[in-house]
């Protein structure tokens, strides 16, 4: 596939469905739930979409879906043409992860520890690393912290340097949950013009959040996940754009 | 990432790096590998007494003393617990934390993330193992005569081997949670049959024939033919060459198990379960 060719989507899925089984307890059977029921979303390259829905909507697991961590029972998507079931490992080439849960780094290495393991296994070259990382610890306002464990953190200091993680070796499409978690009003604005940046650069992306107030006067497009499915949605709040 | 020349420089980049993961973690946990001598001692200690209640070589049948031979058990039974029960547990550590979910999402290969689950850990248990034999050597492990660059290259294959094994455990964690304790119980069951603390030869027969199916018997073997009879390179050589065999069948079908395993936790969302 030639990576190039202008008319490929970032991301791109089309009626998504997922039910997780149900399981079983000492007595008795917890029934399994329906969370997607054919969602279908396109982002066009460096382009965001922010989608919103209620807490338990869907959007983690389209989110998951997307990253290839979870498998869909039908339907498909593709990151920048690369197929998420059949093709992986080209598809975690090109993305960067950022899921809500703070245990997801390794609390007893610090903030620069934690990124260089990563800038690693993103692929970015030993000599660029630590320079790559203090470019993006500087975006994130993380470079006072990085010698700090990521034990010793506040919450939406551990949130920054999850989203620092998610851009290490520069991916092509972001795929983000609840970017603005925990983060003080300095801190949601440079992670917003942190956003912003990445865009300018040419990433997508794909930002999942219950509400979406903060994103209001972004270059972000707006969608709401409902009932398992998405619909596109406007920032005046009227409806279908 | 493909096994090209650059492939398999980012591989060990990858594999370096998960390495010195898990050594700074160590590192903030200090007292863990002291501790873990200090057990040791006293469990060498403990054997030499009861060596000199059973009566050197009386029992097992070869012309070496019963603490020499429980020794070497001791040494590479501790090598194959820990690389089968902590190649799981440190599955079921990253999957119970999340960091398994998020590490399923780089472009890593599934060997690199599984030889990171084992690597520290081994190269851990295989410091103690030489320095529980150094210990032993004032309470009578001297005199021996061993080639310890192939000891050496025995317990490394050893833990390569049982670390395959620790993969089946980790595929169990995906798929059930519970692959340290399947693990443990595979373990525990290779201790009892292969050799380790008694010969072989005092088992009843049809427990003989189980135990030329654990790989545990073959790994002592080597071992203590390496240690107690190292100027026969031959002898150590092929025991050490069948090692290597039954660790080039075992390393790909476990990690082909974990695969399937890895597909079957996306399916069911369950990489990351707490």
């Amino acid at each position: 596939m030639d990576e190039s060719t202008p008319d490929i989507l970032a991301v791109r899925a089309q009626g998504l469905m997922k039910t997780f089984k149900g399981t079983r307890g000492l007595t008795k059977r917890f029934p399994g739930q329906c969370v997607l029921r054919g969602a279908t979303i396109e982002i066009a390259r460096g382009s965001a979409l922010v989608l919103q829905g209620a807490n338990g909507a869907g959007k983690t697991t389209l989110l998951r879906i997307l990253a290839t961590v979870v498998i869909a029972d039908a339907g498909s998507a593709q990151i920048d043409g690369f197929d998420v079931r059949r093709e992986p490992a080209r598809v975690r080439e090109r993305i960067g992860v950022a899921f809500v849960n703070e245990r997801s780094i390794f609390w007893r290495l610090n903030a620069f520890e934690n990124l260089m393991l990563f800038a690693a296994t993103r692929g970015v070259p030993p000599s660029q690393r630590r320079q790559h990382i203090e470019i993006i610890g500087d975006q994130l306002g993380l470079n006072d912290l990085m010698s700090r464990r990521i034990s010793d953190l506040s919450t939406g200091q551990r949130q920054r340097v999850i989203l620092a993680r998610a851009a290490l070796g520069d991916p092509r499409v972001l795929l983000i949950d609840e970017p603005l978690r925990g983060l003080d009003d300095v801190g949601v604005e440079q992670v917003l013009k942190f956003l912003a940046s990445r865009l300018a650069q040419g990433s997508s992306a794909l930002i999942a959040a219950p509400t979406v107030t903060e994103f209001r006067g972004q270059p972000f497009s707006l969608a709401r996940l409902s009932e398992g499915m998405v619909e596109p949605a406007t920032w005046d709040g009227r409806g279908a754009a | 990432m493909g096994w090209s020349r650059s492939g398999v420089i980012r591989f060990s980049y990858i594999v370096w790096e998960f390495a010195r993961k898990d050594f700074r973690i160590l590192r903030s946990y200090r007292l863990s590998f002291v501790t873990g001598i200090v057990a040791a001692v006293y469990g060498i200690i403990s054997f030499r007494f009861v060596s000199n209640l059973i009566g050197g070589t009386k029992y097992i049948g070869s012309s070496t003393d019963y603490f020499r031979f429980v020794v070497i058990g001791v040494v590479v039974a501790g090598i194959m617990r820990t690389s089968t029960i902590t190649t799981a547990s440190n599955a079921r550590r990253d999957q119970v934390e999340g960091t398994l979910e998020i590490l399923a999402t780089q472009p890593v290969p599934l060997l690199a993330l599984g030889l990171g689950w084992a690597i520290v850990p081994l190269l851990e248990e295989i410091a103690a193992g030489l320095l529980t034999l150094a210990i032993a050597v004032p309470l009578g492990f001297a005199g021996l005569n061993p080639n310890w660059a192939w000891t050496v290259l025995i317990l490394l294959v050893t833990g390569i081997l049982f670390m395959s094994i620790g993969f089946i455990g980790a595929a169990a964690v995906l798929a059930i949670q519970q692959g340290a304790t399947v693990a443990g119980i595979a373990a525990a069951g290779m201790a009892l049959v292969s050799g380790t603390v008694f010969p072989v030869a005092v088992l009843p027969g049809w427990l003989q024939v189980v135990s030329k199916l654990s790989p545990l018997t073959y790994a002592l073997r080597a071992a203590r033919t390496a240690i107690l009879d190292g100027g026969n390179t031959s002898k150590v050589a092929g025991q050490t060459l069948i090692l290597v065999a039954i660790a080039a069948v075992m390393l790909p079908l476990c990690l082909m198990v974990l695969r399937v395993a890895f597909d079957y936790a996306r399916a069911r969302g369950s990489l990351s379960r707490f």
